[in-house]
């Protein structure tokens, strides 16, 4: 500031005048430009990069096995979720599964499965079991289907060998369909 | 006519105000835009529905890389610092103050307690190449309980992030929450990004 005052005390006041007037005035424009566009980036990086968060919530382990509620068997719905994206679904009547393979497709894949079980059947409960072989990827999708579909009950369980076996069995008879029909 | 002249002579517009604001706008958004931290590994998180923002503080974050290595990520340095000095003292780890300062500068990391000394030794540039096999979680050697039992004493409010790889097995998933639900912690918050709603919902 101190050096604009000595400089114009030099030259006097009529020259620093004149020169203002003679159009020292820039073309703002382009840089007004820049400015947006760089305000523009910052702001949409800054909001965008927010991660979201999917809320999980798993039985507890240390819980007394009594207190917790029993399902019927015509409202368990078990979903095993095994490799290359594929899942199993199945109810069981009388102690005998109803087996079935399906994938994530949102058309047609288990998104309608849960969809049509949602209509049929009151007070749904999803039982969630992921085979070592499944990605992580398949745990929040199957997660997500479930928010989707809105089916509120359902539960993240460990695999037993039962259902291993189930998927062998279903894995075989489609290996055995693919060569017959070959 | 005379209005029409006075157009043609040129509407400059004094665009220094404009100028001025975008610019004070402009700085406002570097400052406050966070710098991205280089991650030690890919996370490429799956998508969800779910739009729930992840809150900032009090996040004690687990991630699985797609190798299926599991690292250890606490945002806030002053918990750092306490959670160095507890695991030094817990495990004998035997390290100096310039290597607890290190830690506390690293806000992501992933070696077992073995290397953890070797890893806070090291210079910037060696670390780049050195390759985090990520922290144990076996059912005989399990560090992730002592890592997050002690920053769970530091700050009891402290929730609990998972951010997995989508091509990480699952199996990694599964030993990373039973470790965690033997002490009894049940809550987890998936970090995912963002997915639109299927249309017809």
């Amino acid at each position: 500031m101190s050096e604009i005052v000595s400089s114009g005390d030099k030259g006097g006041k009529g020259s620093g005048k004149k020169r203002t007037k003679s159009s020292t005035r820039v073309d703002m424009t382009p840089m007004v430009d820049l400015a947006f566009l760089l305000i523009t980036f910052f702001m949409l990086t800054t909001t965008l990069s927010k991660q979201q968060i999917m809320q999980l919530n798993m039985p507890d382990k240390n819980e007394n096995k009594k207190d917790r509620p029993e399902v019927k068997e015509s409202q368990a719905l078990t979903l095993i979720l095994g490799e290359n994206d594929k899942v199993f679904w199945y109810t069981t009547k009388e102690g005998v599964p109803d087996f079935h393979e399906t994938n994530f497709n949102p058309n047609g894949g288990i998104r309608q499965v849960l969809l049509d079980k949602n209509k049929h059947v009151q007070d749904l409960v999803v039982v969630i079991k992921a085979q070592d072989k499944s990605k992580y990827i398949n745990v929040v999708d199957i997660i997500d289907e479930m928010h989707i579909t809105k089916t509120e009950r359902y539960a993240l369980v460990e695999i037993t060998k039962e259902d291993d076996q189930l998927v062998q069995k279903q894995l075989a008879s489609d290996a055995a369909a693919e060569t017959a029909s070959n | 006519m005379a209005q029409v002249k006075s157009k043609k002579g040129g509407v400059t517009m004094d665009m220094t105000a404009m100028c001025d604001v975008g610019f004070l706008l402009l700085t406002f958004f570097i400052l406050t835009a966070k710098m991205k931290v280089p991650e030690p590994a890919k996370f490429d998180v799956p998508s969800s529905v779910s739009d729930t923002k992840l809150p900032d503080e009090n996040i004690i974050r687990i991630s699985i890389s797609d190798k299926g290595a599991v690292f250890f990520t606490i945002a806030e340095q002053s918990v750092r610092r306490e959670l160095i000095q507890e695991i030094n003292n817990m495990y004998k780890l035997g390290l100096n103050d310039q290597q607890k300062h290190k830690f506390e500068l690293t806000e992501t990391f992933g070696v077992p307690l073995k290397e953890l000394k070797y890893f806070l030794t090291i210079s910037d540039e060696q670390r780049k190449e050195f390759k985090q096999k990520g922290i144990l979680v076996d059912s005989t050697n399990n560090e992730l309980k002592g890592w997050v039992r002690v920053a769970k004493t530091i700050n009891p409010q402290a929730r609990i992030a998972v951010k997995g790889d989508r091509t990480s097995d699952y199996s990694v998933f599964k030993a990373v929450i039973g470790s965690l639900q033997e002490m009894n912690l049940n809550k987890f918050s998936l970090i995912t990004s963002l997915e639109a709603k299927p249309s017809g919902e």
